[in-house]
């Protein structure tokens, strides 16, 4: 309420858009609003159509609501208008066209993300995830193997690399690596989680962390089922 | 009164103003008020599906612009990874230096009371609050070298990187440095090649220096063929102080397929091919020669045109 209060007797750009970050933080308990957050990102947008964040999270949000097109066009409008100013917006139009099927062009993207960011291993991870839906799973292993030195523990890098190695028939190290993804996943807090999905409602951070364990969990029956049928054989 | 009159003319806009603006706050927080059901992105559920049937979940974490000013929220899964370390009490804690990237030291802590570090000395010694558990400290005093010895090439030049870091530069090298040493030229070689006759036939030619055909009628002229590489430069003359083309392009000296012609051969006649070799191979120099003969005349001496 204050908020708006504010707008209306000191409209700002900047400061709107700061009000729309406030809610649209998924570390942001009490404020987390993503129609509040909607609200300002646009009266900054309204106020100065040059701001360099603003169209990257209309972006973000059109694509967390699954409106992919929309999503898509935003963060084009981002890209063209403010280069590689923001090395992010690459990576968010990696995951909008990742959604969309469009793998190769969204693995353009994460490589222009990871020139920036090297060893951000949610770049590395979602990378291998296009790679690998491209049926480039060699390459995925070799992007997500190097960053174990830095993250050796990542329940989702490891589920991708038990993945990678799974779909090139390397059923040893699959094993090892989904083993490893299973035990790590346990420990994973809700605060981490919400790190790793900024934009989400913090409410439904128990939601995403069941998603992931189930996955890897039934990642684990397969790749262990796939192993005691070919050591029978 | 009349003094509070002209004050209220004076602020009632103001008031009302203020008064509006309070109203619109209140309903606009009426409107947002009440607990909203919490929001589900297409990411809190996403698992997309491998070739073989896996589930592949992706992350986005560096979707989020880097932070706003003030903002001390936590790293958005990029930088350097932290790093934990045991303290003295067995305790696995977070340590900028600490060896290792889990938050549980690898389940290293705890499992040994005697803890070593490295000394001044470069000695592994007992250190209650040391980063190791091994006695010898995993191998990590030892004085390594600030530089690693490393021989390399500034062009022709060798040099050294020595481990103190220093340069050493060697004397330039006559053809070709590689990895910081002069490499030896190959050596003068002849290549085969087909020559071609006067007549058009073809010959497998050798490549050393040949006169073809070696025997011929006085005042006739015949042909020279060669063809060697990794030279720097050849001659090819004869005995009767006629010089050849030698016909040299980069290291390859070369006759033609049709061969040089010589000039009249009035008596046996040596063609020699002298070349100098690339600097720095052995042998330094080649020559080799061939010779060319007069047919022998048969008439029957006192016939008119028999010289004999």
């Amino acid at each position: 309420m204050e908020e708006r209060v504010m707008m209306l007797s000191v409209p700002s750009s900047a400061r709107a858009f700061q009000y729309g970050q406030r809610h649209f933080s998924s570390r942001n308990e009490t404020l987390y609003d993503i129609e509040t957050a909607e609200y300002f990102f646009r009266e900054a947008d309204k106020l100065d159509p040059m701001h360099p964040q603003v169209l990257h999270e209309l972006a973000r949000l059109a694509f967390l609501r699954g409106d992919f097109g929309v999503a898509l066009s935003r963060i084009n409008a981002q890209i063209q208008t403010h280069g590689d100013a923001l090395p992010n917006s690459y990576y968010v139009r990696g995951l909008i066209l990742g959604y969309m099927g469009r793998y190769e062009e969204a693995a353009r993207d994460y490589e222009a993300y990871l020139e920036s960011d090297p060893h951000n291993w949610a770049a590395v991870n979602d990378y291998a995830w296009v790679l690998l839906k491209a049926g480039r799973a060699e390459e995925a292993l070799a992007a997500i193997e190097p960053e174990f030195a830095y993250w050796p523990d990542n329940p989702w890098l490891l589920n991708s690399a038990a993945i990678a190695a799974y779909e090139l028939g390397e059923h040893e190290k699959a094993q090892e690596y989904i083993e490893r993804a299973t035990e790590h996943v346990q420990t994973l807090t809700r605060r981490e989680w919400l790190v790793v999905y900024p934009g989400n409602d913090p409410r439904i951070a128990g939601d995403g962390i069941a998603a992931l364990k189930k996955s890897i969990l039934n990642n684990m029956h397969t790749i262990t089922s796939a192993r005691d049928d070919s050591a029978v054989q | 009164m009349h003094e509070f009159g002209e004050v209220w003319a004076s602020v009632r806009g103001k008031v009302a103003l203020a008064l509006a603006l309070v109203l619109l706050a209140l309903l606009l927080s009426a409107v947002g008020d009440g607990q909203k059901k919490p929001f589900s992105s297409v990411e809190v559920r996403f698992a997309d599906t491998s070739s073989s049937g896996l589930a592949i979940v992706p992350a986005s974490c560096p979707s989020e612009p880097p932070h706003w000013e003030g903002d001390t929220g936590l790293p958005n899964c990029g930088g350097t990874p932290q790093r934990y370390a045991c303290n003295s009490n067995n305790q696995c804690v977070a340590d900028s230096g600490g060896p290792y990237t889990s938050s549980n030291c690898n389940n290293a802590c705890g499992t040994s009371t005697q803890r070593y570090a490295c000394n001044s000395n470069n000695q592994c010694v007992a250190d209650s609050g040391g980063p190791y558990t091994s006695s010898n400290c995993n191998n990590a005093c030892s004085t390594s070298p600030p530089c690693t010895y490393l021989p390399y090439c500034d062009g022709l030049i060798p040099r050294v990187r020595n481990t103190d870091c220093s340069i050493t530069t060697y004397p330039a090298c006559g053809y070709l440095c590689s990895a910081g040493s002069c490499q030896s030229p190959p050596a003068a070689q002849f290549i085969p090649f087909v020559g071609i006759r006067d007549d058009d036939s073809t010959f497998q030619a050798t490549g050393d220096l040949q006169v073809i055909p070696n025997l011929v009628q006085q005042n006739d002229t015949t042909l020279v063929y060669w063809k060697v590489a990794n030279v720097s430069i050849c001659t090819v003359t004869g005995s009767n102080s006629q010089t050849l083309d030698p016909g040299c392009s980069g290291t390859i000296c070369y006759s033609g397929d049709h061969g040089q012609p010589t000039i009249k051969i009035k008596a046996q006649t040596y063609y020699t091919l002298s070349c100098t070799s690339l600097p720095g191979a052995t042998p330094p120099t080649i020559s080799e020669s061939d010779v060319v003969n007069i047919t022998p005349l048969y008439c029957e001496p006192g016939v008119p045109d028999c010289p004999l």
